[in-house]
């Protein structure tokens, strides 16, 4: 790792996101209004029920959960498989090639720099309205430092299980349809529409040996103080391993698909 | 006629297109399948941990779906590309050839943006909708169904309809990227039934964005039946909505002037 030119790529990712602030401002202004839904849904259902708690979430938790999800959704969101589909139909990928970094690398910076700017237009932004409409609470100071640091590991899981789907580009060209199963699958399971103990236990306990659900749900729990700190720190280590893993089988693929590649384009 | 030949010719191409990446093709169809099922799986989920959305039992929800579903994919097969699509082409000058063709130019860039993918939709709406309407026993051929299906219809308008406004708004005030996200975001509210917003909404939702009609006055209609009062709240906000566009797309067709280059 090269820091300094990690910067420097970093630097041009914010560059980058200088040219869509527009739509980042847009997404902004309007994303919130999915908070004023879910306000509402769940307004209507725990106003329907005898038991104020549904699978350990009360009325202000739920809507807070929906507040963070939306900020570690900002947090963790990447499109480097369109990235990658598009280096290889146009034939861009050479260019990626010849620079002096490896292309993982020279991505990840990237989108480091474009989430810089989003923490600060749209995370903290999002904050404030929680705090303001939406009852958010403040968590702990070591509940704090867990979440940021878990929705950092969850970036590199995102990213990561992201960029693996993206290598298929080098055997199937056009992926939008894993792009766009990606999305619904890492949603659904990563918790963004519903928290995932809503879901049936049968399902709850495969999702534990499974990557999704520290993409989102996991950092989300913790900031809500849903569990101990034992569990806290365990599912910190896991987000680790599966980080580990996850670009450790990328590498592997990589490989196959470097020897694969033949160049268009140039 | 020279109209129906239009669209299946264009379908038809991007149809050839989407067949020369055979696997990504296949993929598509059940990734759209996929994120459809998503909706009717949430609201199982949501069922069995609470007694759910007051005046609805699941099977009504599950038919509110299934509704949902049908609209979104009509109005994706037929218009959902149409506003992207054209503000793309002003952005880039390209607008000027579709003035040109031999087909008034609104319906010649709707059948342009035909979206197949819109059909896969419908199929996955229709089987949801079958299904809750027998197991609440409700009989399918009858009256009811066919203003359902009427209004189902109508519903598509709204969608049709807010595509032309915000093409129309990139004539007249060419970053229009804003409202098409608004848009997308908005027709989010038609997820859930009318009676769970609060009052202010309802009124915006049936009357000046009138996107109630896209789900709820449906299955109000298959569950409830028709009455007149209701199915006059239900269209007339429509049809003054869909005027109200096409007055938009004529004074942005009057206005224009070419850009890019």
């Amino acid at each position: 790792m090269n820091l300094r030119g990690d910067w420097g790529l970093a630097k041009i990712g914010i560059k980058v996101w200088g040219a869509y602030r527009f739509e980042f401002l847009i997404a902004l202004l309007t994303t919130p209004l999915s908070l004023i839904i879910y306000y509402y849904l769940w307004k209507s259902i725990y106003s329907y029920m005898v038991a104020e708690i549904i699978k350990g979430f009360t009325f202000e938790s739920m809507i807070s959960y929906y507040v963070l999800s939306m900020i570690v959704g900002f947090f963790t969101w990447t499109e480097v498989d369109k990235w990658l589909e598009q280096d290889l139909i146009h034939g861009y990928m050479i260019k990626g090639l010849l620079k002096p970094v490896s292309f993982l690398s020279w991505y990840i910076s990237l989108e480091i720099g474009m989430n810089i700017m989003n923490i600060l237009t749209q995370m903290i932004p999002v904050f404030i309205i929680g705090f303001l409409f939406f009852g958010l609470k403040t968590a702990s100071p070591f509940n704090s430092i867990a979440f940021a640091a878990s929705v950092f590991f969850s970036f590199f899981i995102y990213f990561g299980l992201t960029y693996l789907l993206g290598l298929s580009a080098f055997w199937l060209k056009r992926i939008s349809g894993i792009r766009r199963m990606r999305r619904a699958v890492f949603g659904f399971f990563a918790g963004s529409f519903l928290p995932l103990t809503l879901f049936p236990l049968w399902a709850q306990n495969i999702f534990h040996y499974l990557p999704f659900e520290y993409m989102k749900f996991v950092p989300i729990t913790i900031y809500l103080e849903l569990i101990t700190k034992q569990e806290i720190i365990k599912a910190l280590s896991i987000q680790i391993a599966w980080i580990i893993v996850i670009y450790t089988i990328i590498h592997l693929v990589w490989k196959q698909a470097y020897k694969r590649y033949s160049s268009v384009g140039l | 006629m020279k109209y129906t030949k239009l669209i299946t010719r264009c379908a038809g191409i991007w149809l050839m297109r989407d067949f020369a990446y055979k696997y990504d093709f296949f993929i598509k169809t059940l990734a759209v399948a996929v994120y459809d099922v998503l909706g009717p799986l949430i609201a199982l989920f949501i069922y069995s941990a609470t007694p759910g959305l007051p005046g609805w039992n699941f099977y009504q929800f599950l038919l509110f779906q299934g509704t949902l579903i049908i609209v979104f994919g009509l109005g994706r097969t037929f218009s959902a590309s149409l506003a992207w699509w054209t503000l793309s082409a002003i952005y880039l000058g390209e607008f000027d050839q579709y003035l040109l063709k031999p087909y008034p130019t609104l319906l010649y860039l709707m059948a342009l943006t035909v979206d197949h993918y819109g059909l896969v939709e419908v199929a996955v709406g229709t089987t949801v909708v079958t299904y809750s309407a027998t197991q609440l026993g409700i009989p399918l051929l009858t009256i009811s169904t066919l203003i359902y299906i009427f209004l189902i219809i109508t519903a598509f308008f709204v969608h049709l309809g807010s595509n032309i406004i915000i093409s129309s708004m990139g004539f007249l005030a060419v970053k229009s990227e804003a409202l098409l996200q608004l848009y997308m975001n908005l027709m989010d509210f038609a997820r859930y039934p009318l009676n769970v917003y609060g009052p202010g909404l309802r009124f915006f939702l049936t009357f000046l964005f009138p996107i109630a009609v896209t789900s709820f006055f449906p299955a109000q209609v298959l569950l409830k039946g028709a009455g007149i009062k209701m199915l006059a709240i239900a269209i007339i906000p429509v049809a003054i909505y869909f005027t109200i566009s096409l007055l938009l797309w004529n004074t942005a067709m009057k206005k224009y002037r070419s850009a890019g280059g």
